[in-house]
């Protein structure tokens, strides 16, 4: 039952990424849908989806690389769609969707429902907390590095002179700097915040998490590389181009200590 | 031909200035210009650049307009004739006007309304004068319901191309390519700084551009070109740009080079510096002056977006092609439009509004008045003869109104006895008078919240006219007997079939209550000034009763049709109606010819008409009879009741013609052998 569900959530985010590619391609929006409104359609699914999860494993479905990952799209949606909605440009969803499609259906395929977390962490309620906030900043991030990745893709075939595509159906570069900043802004609230909580846990359970890991490193190096960008533009005055590199940069740097690091390398900071 | 245009793009000597107060003016002329147009409706549009005049609708004689009788260049002249007497044009001048008919003219005056000139551009100020005329037409009763249908479409298309589409945004140019460009780095231009270098007619015409998509602030570069004050003439809101210790102040975001300047804009390190001034912010250097493109490969200077004519004239071209797209995409639009035109115009559905049928030009205008007046709630009087269809009217208007869901009470003032009619129409509170043994609504009541129509409102006594227009000025009702005032929401629609103002300065009608109820008149033509209108209303007619007597099929001979189209109607259509009815029920021919129709409506030449027409008595019996048996069903009781015959009676007669049959088939059998 739930693996049926959670393909469904993945048909309805690839059909939303299908009208969005169409929209994006031809420019016609006068449809009876509206490619919003089929993410929205997509996100209430998924949070039946989660909902069910949650019940099953007893929990939020938080804990566990794979069911964080699952949380994290939906997540993402959420702050995407509402974004669109106040933006009033839907030109994002074309790379954002299928960004939360490939989440989702990681996701999917690696699920374990029978892992089990060590009980000590099961009794804190600060230990989701901690990854709902890192979720939360790890969107943020995600918006900020596909703004700035259609930065960089605007910017390009302006500096070209060959308008396609990208030219016409995108909004303006000032666009999507201000929303890469803000997003960077926001991510690093969240980061610090879910960090502080990270740190409060450990101590509370000292003797068996405050070991050098190289998760740990790898957040920093995130955190250092987002602090970096905020500063450069705060004192040295970057924008544009530079600022959206940064971006890109920090983005994968995360997506390395999220996956990569969570998965395969980290001893300690494992949900064992 | 039901619509036709005559059109000119003015030339520079006729100006039509104050044309549209003379216009106005000269309405009463209007009926004069109908006749020798030979046509019912008329727009005149004029605006600054050109003149149109549109003729529409089928005129009374059932005649096409521009018929042989009047050919092409007759027209022109009362054309030129009638613009002369609006004083468009001074009595040498002979602008040459084009005519378009039929579809094209059509398609004409759904341009016009978008303001697409027939030179190519597209000025929303040019769609005003279609407004214009319009509204002036109205007036004047210039227009009718073609042009009015037409306008609504146009009104409802042009609302459609201004919010979905790129239809009013300027044409293509240097100016609109650079405006895009910096749009797509800099989103919205109003906190743009911009500064101009040179002073060129297309500095100036960008400078415009600029100036009208609000953006940000403009700044001119001092001392470059010998045209600097034409540049300051055209936009107003340009300053010089100031330099405060070797820098510019403020940073600029757009510069434009439209001529050389000595300043070294191809240098790196005078752009570098540039760029610093402005923090590394993006900047778009936009160079229309060195052309061909600069000698050396531009190097690549961070956030700095450099273009030359070249690349400009790329960013051009694709805006053209855009361009084209969307003139593509109205065009379409229109010839959709222009289809369900005449879609509309061909359909007889337009003759038909509520229950009333008519294609008329006098009913169309009624059909008019009552879509415009349903919705308010206000007082209608409708006069017409007897039999014109007042009620239907009035039922029109109660449906077409908000109160159709509401009850529509209908009081015929004269056939209610007088000392009835109070209490009738107020309603009376138990012993009011002797018989009144309880409490009994009256019709006002009955109808609130709905409509009341009072037919025959002369009839009505005065002291109940008193009464009917304390009603009317208060909204208020005492039942007879009773003390207490009622508030009550009743739309009230009048009709008489006698002059109402005659009976005013006869003193037999409150003058006061006449004016109160008289807040519009619609007016029902009696039947024989509308004889367009009898072909349609009989052919209605026929399929009515033929439906209903289960004749099907039935037709209308040309000869019966001519008779009823000469014919007086005393009667109206009510006695159309009749005719009719009884036609259909005579009629044993699928094809309804003279003989069916009564002795009054046949003149004397009827009578001595050809005799095939005629039946003998014994025919029109036995069809009659055999015609009567299939409207009973076979049901020999009841066919011999409405014949009035006795059921033996019945039988022998049909025994009678049954023989006759076959002896008249032996007998082509024997022909035939």
């Amino acid at each position: 039952m739930i693996h049926l569900e959670q393909w469904l959530v993945a048909a309805a985010y690839a059909l939303a990424c299908a009208h969005y590619l169409s929209v994006f391609r031809t420019a016609k929006t006068h449809g009876p849908l509206r490619s919003g409104q089929l993410g929205a359609l997509a996100a209430a699914l998924h949070l039946g989806y989660l909902c069910h999860l949650g019940f099953v494993m007893g929990r939020l479905p938080v804990t566990g690389v794979f069911a964080a990952l699952t949380t994290c799209a939906w997540l993402f949606a959420v702050v995407y769609l509402i974004l669109e909605w106040r933006l009033r440009e839907a030109s994002l969803g074309l790379f954002i969707l299928p960004f939360i499609l490939i989440l989702h259906v990681l996701s999917n395929l690696f699920l374990d429902l029978d892992r089990q977390l060590p009980p000590v962490l099961l009794a804190e309620v600060v230990f989701e907390i901690h990854v709902i906030i890192l979720l939360l900043a790890y969107s943020a991030f995600a918006i900020s590095f596909i703004a700035s990745l259609f930065y960089l893709l605007l910017a390009r075939e302006i500096h070209q002179k060959s308008p396609g595509l990208f030219y016409r159906r995108l909004p303006s570069l000032a666009f999507f700097d201000t929303l890469s900043n803000r997003g960077v802004n926001i991510g690093l609230v969240f980061l610090t915040l879910g960090v502080a909580f990270g740190v409060y846990e450990g101590f509370k359970l000292a003797e068996q998490f405050l070991q050098w890991d190289l998760k740990y490193l790898a957040v920093t190096l995130t955190w250092v590389i987002y602090a970096l960008h905020l500063l450069g533009r705060l004192a040295l005055g970057w924008q544009g181009r530079r600022a959206a590199v940064i971006s890109v940069l920090g983005f994968g740097t995360l997506l390395f200590s999220f996956i990569v690091v969570s998965a395969s390398l980290s001893q300690v900071h494992h949900f064992r | 031909m039901p619509l036709r245009v005559y059109h000119t793009l003015l030339p520079a000597d006729i100006s039509p200035g104050q044309s549209h107060h003379t216009l106005a003016a000269k309405a009463e002329d209007w009926t004069v210009w109908r006749k020798e147009f030979n046509c019912e409706e008329l727009l005149l549009v004029v605006s600054s650049e050109r003149l149109e005049l549109y003729l529409a609708g089928e005129n009374s004689t059932g005649r096409a307009p521009h018929s042989a009788s009047q050919s092409p260049a007759q027209e022109q002249e009362i054309l030129l004739r009638f613009l002369r007497h609006q004083n468009l044009i001074a009595a040498g001048q002979r602008p040459a006007l084009q005519l378009t008919l039929g579809k094209e003219a059509a398609t004409r005056f759904f341009r016009s309304a978008l303001g697409w000139l027939p030179d190519g551009r597209c000025d929303y100020r040019q769609a005003g004068a279609l407004r214009q005329a319009h509204q002036q037409a109205q007036q004047t009763g210039m227009s009718g319901p073609i042009m009015n249908h037409l306008y609504t479409r146009a009104l409802w298309l042009s609302e459609k191309v201004r919010l979905d589409s790129a239809f009013y945004q300027p044409s293509p140019s240097v100016a609109t390519a650079i405006i895009e460009i910096a749009g797509k780095i800099f989103g919205e231009l109003q906190n743009c700084t911009t500064l101009l270098v040179g002073a060129n007619a297309e500095a100036q015409a960008t400078a415009r551009a600029l100036d009208e998509t609000q953006a940000g602030r403009l700044f001119y570069l001092p001392r470059i070109s010998p045209e600097e004050e034409q540049l300051t003439q055209a936009v107003p809101a340009l300053a010089p740009m100031h330099t405060a210790n070797g820098v510019w102040e403020p940073a600029a975001d757009l510069i434009v080079l439209f001529e050389t300047s000595p300043l070294p804009w191809h240098e790196p390190r005078f752009l570098q510096k540039l760029m610093q001034q402005r923090h590394n912010a993006p900047m778009l250097l936009v160079d229309l002056a060195s052309s061909p493109a600069p000698p050396q490969p531009w190097e690549k200077i961070y956030n700095l977006y450099r273009f030359a004519r070249a690349d400009l004239n790329r960013v051009t071209a694709q805006q053209a092609q855009a361009r084209a797209e969307v003139l593509q995409e109205i065009e379409d639009w229109i010839a959709g439009e222009v289809a369900s035109f005449y879609r509309w115009l061909q359909s007889t559905e337009r003759f038909h509004f509520g229950a009333m049928v008519g294609r008329s030009h006098a009913l169309q205008h009624v059909f008019e008045w009552i879509a415009r007046l349903a919705r308010t709630d206000i007082t209608v009087l409708i006069q017409g003869e007897s039999g014109t269809g007042k009620e239907l009217v009035a039922k029109a208007v109660h449906e077409a109104s908000g109160r159709a869901q509401r009850p529509f009470v209908v009081v015929n003032c004269g056939a209610i006895p007088e000392s009835l009619l109070e209490s009738e129409l107020f309603g009376h509170v138990r012993g009011a008078f002797t018989g009144a043994i309880q409490n009994k609504k009256g019709l006002f009541e009955e109808a609130n919240s709905g409509t009341i129509f009072l037919d025959e409102i002369g009839e009505l006594p005065a002291a109940l006219q008193v009464k009917l227009l304390r009603f009317l000025q208060e909204n208020e009702i005492k039942r007879v007997g009773s003390n207490q005032t009622l508030k009550l929401e009743v739309r009230v629609i009048a009709a008489s079939n006698r002059d109402l103002h005659g009976m005013v300065t006869a003193g037999k009608f409150r003058s006061d209550l006449y004016y109160r109820l008289n807040v519009v008149q619609i007016d029902l033509p009696p039947l024989r000034e509308r004889v367009e209108d009898i072909a349609l209303l009989a052919q209605h007619f026929l399929r009515k009763f033929a439906a209903k007597m289960r004749k099907p099929g039935r037709t209308l001979a040309p000869a019966a049709l001519q008779k009823l189209q000469t014919y007086d109607w005393p009667g109206n259509v009510r006695e159309l109606e009749n005719v009719i009815e009884r036609a259909v029920a005579l009629s044993l021919e699928p094809e309804i010819g003279l003989a069916e129709l009564p002795e009054n409506v046949l003149p004397e030449i009827a009578r001595a008409g050809s005799e095939a027409a005629r039946a003998s008595l014994k025919e029109m019996e036995k069809g009659y009879i055999l015609d009567t048996l299939k409207y009973c069903g076979g049901n020999y009781d009841e066919a011999a009741r409405v014949l009035g015959i006795g059921r033996t009676t019945l039988w022998r007669k049909l025994k009678e013609y049954q023989q006759n049959e076959s002896e008249a088939g032996r007998e082509e059998e024997k022909h035939e052998a």
